[in-house]
């Protein structure tokens, strides 16, 4: 046998299948591409957060706190006007459509956590991180309680299913374990109350390269310039079938360009007082804290944050690399996480049995 | 490899308007990424290939504009960007020969009695390999390598690396004559040939 075939079959054995989460590398080079065609720097990170960020960026980033229409109402229950602080809030994109099974049995409540983001406001406010977590992470779920009030005992699982299990608390419960990082508030954003934020806004312009005609999503547009609105920027940002590949990371791109689109306008929006109390109003019906901000909460946080700007941000995915039992998934990557996480001022449990 | 039919844009085409069109690479990752990461994986190992291959394209990308379009295939372009990137992780590729020396790897299943006979052959020389492509020099190993494990021709692998082909040819030699002293010296099943 000849040394050429001996280091042919060396390579065979040593060979590796590409794993799906390549992809991952496919939107960085589109991300890398990008930037020159005008895509504010703000969204560059926003690719892989996902749609929920849309909602986010309304809620919290933008001046959302400013103004909440239910706070009038609210008592006001801080007892002190708390000097600023530390804020770290966990940031859920929850789509409630999903049928309860698709999600699992009877029991399950039915709600996906697709996008799941930590943002990270230190006490001075100079720089806010935004981590997050892609959410088919493997990691270790603590016990939790159903909506039922059942235990569901720790496991290893994806960590969005935390919130399927357990709902806001749960999901909680488990970044909190994992990164050590305390968590002043969960914020669930609600995948359908984007389209009454987009309407808030008067619509969003998007560009068809061609037709698309997909039943399943109730989309039936010609190619070329739209202003798109309600549902159909619902059906837009979902869709995975009939644009692009029809892969996850297709779609990612496709609400990163919507996103793009929607701060433009938004933007435009702001100087004008009527249609910002609007805006905020839908985005303030669309996004749930726990434990709620109160007014004063909320002021306080929006002061805090008059002085940010764009660049004050910086996104990160969390350190991963693909899940040794399964190449579908991923798992964190250590210490590289860990290192993230005490940077940000979490204190990450001590492995063991590693 | 990739045959090329001519309702399918050549690699060329591909990178020509990419220069206008960004969007338009995202085409070559889908055609080649899963053959460099394939490449990559055997070189330095899976942790790190994804990276690699990403920062490949971004490499590729940020110099499109300096690619020759009279060459229709991008191939030995990007396989010459990868092998920079993984000279660049030269001690985890140590690392990733030498941990195959220590530690036999799991035979992929063979059906016939006579691969199974070669399969041991080629079992048993593993660490030997492994240890003679370690003790390599860097260029020859570059070069053993692309012939050996993607598939371009001579004349590829002298374009991708940026040498004349006697060059390529050379190296290939002195690579192969240090496999087969290595293997010869220690290896007592190694046959004749």
């Amino acid at each position: 046998m000849d040394d050429l075939t001996m280091l042919r079959d060396l390579g065979r054995t040593l060979e590796h299948e590409p794993p799906p989460s390549l992809v991952r590398q496919r939107q960085r080079l589109l991300e890398g591409a990008r930037p020159r065609r005008g895509v504010p720097r703000l969204m560059r990170g926003w690719g892989l957060i996902g749609l929920a960020a849309v909602v986010t960026a309304a809620a919290i980033v933008v001046p959302t706190m400013i103004v909440h229409p239910r706070s009038a109402k609210t008592p006001v229950t801080d007892p002190a006007a708390r000097p600023v602080e530390e804020l770290n809030l966990l940031v859920l994109g929850v789509d409630r459509r999903i049928p309860v099974s698709v999600v699992g049995g009877p029991d399950k409540l039915g709600a996906r956590s697709d996008t799941m983001m930590l943002v990270h406001m230190p006490a001075d406010r100079k720089k806010i991180t935004v981590v997050s977590i892609p959410r088919d992470t493997i990691i270790q779920i603590p016990a939790c309680k159903d909506a039922s009030g059942t235990s569901v005992p720790t496991h290893r699982g994806m960590v969005n299913s935390a919130f399927t299990d357990g709902g806001a608390s749960c999901a909680e419960k488990t970044v909190e374990s994992i990164t050590g990082i305390r968590i002043d508030h969960v914020v669930e954003v609600q995948f359908d109350g984007l389209k009454n934020i987009v309407n808030a806004l008067g619509g969003v312009e998007i560009t068809l390269p061609k037709a698309v005609k997909d039943k399943d999503a109730g989309l039936d547009m010609p190619a070329g310039r739209h202003l798109v609105k309600g549902d159909e920027a619902l059906a837009y940002v979902r869709t995975r079938h009939s644009l692009g590949n029809g892969s996850d990371v297709s779609r990612i791109e496709r609400q990163q360009q919507f996103l793009a689109s929607m701060f433009k306008k938004a933007r435009s929006v702001l100087t004008d007082p009527v249609r910002l109390l609007a805006f905020l109003r839908e985005s303030s019906k669309t996004i749930k804290t726990t434990p709620a901000l109160d007014v004063q909460g909320m002021v306080g946080v929006a002061q805090s944050l008059a002085g940010v700007t764009s660049r004050d941000f910086r996104f990160l995915t969390v350190p991963w690399r693909p899940y040794r039992l399964d190449p579908n998934r991923i798992e964190l990557r250590q210490p590289a996480a860990d290192k993230l996480f005490t940077s940000l001022g979490g204190i990450p449990p001590k492995k063991t049995g590693k | 490899m990739t045959a090329q039919t001519a309702a399918l844009p050549r690699d060329s085409d591909l990178i020509a308007d990419s220069r206008t069109e960004p969007e338009a690479f995202a085409v070559l990752f889908d055609r080649y990424a899963g053959m460099l990461y394939r490449y990559v994986s055997r070189r330095v190992g899976p942790e790190i290939a994804e990276d690699l291959v990403g920062e490949t394209f971004l490499a590729a990308f940020a110099g499109r504009s300096g690619y020759d379009l009279s060459y229709a295939d991008a191939r030995p372009w990007l396989f010459g960007i990868v092998t920079n990137l993984i000279s660049r992780h030269r001690r985890t590729e140590a690392a990733h020969y030498r941990a195959l020396q220590r530690s036999p790897i799991e035979d992929v299943a063979h059906s016939d009695d006579d691969r199974i006979a070669a399969g041991v052959t080629a079992r048993a020389a593993r660490p030997l390999l492994a240890r003679a492509l370690a003790g390599l020099a860097p260029k020859d190993r570059n070069v053993l390598l692309l012939v050996a494990w993607s598939d371009l021709s001579y004349e590829e692998v002298a374009q991708a690396l940026g040498v004349p082909i006697g060059t390529v040819r050379s190296r290939l030699n002195r690579a192969r004559r240090k496999v087969r002293s290595v293997l010869g010296d220690s290896n007592p099943m190694r046959e004749e040939n």
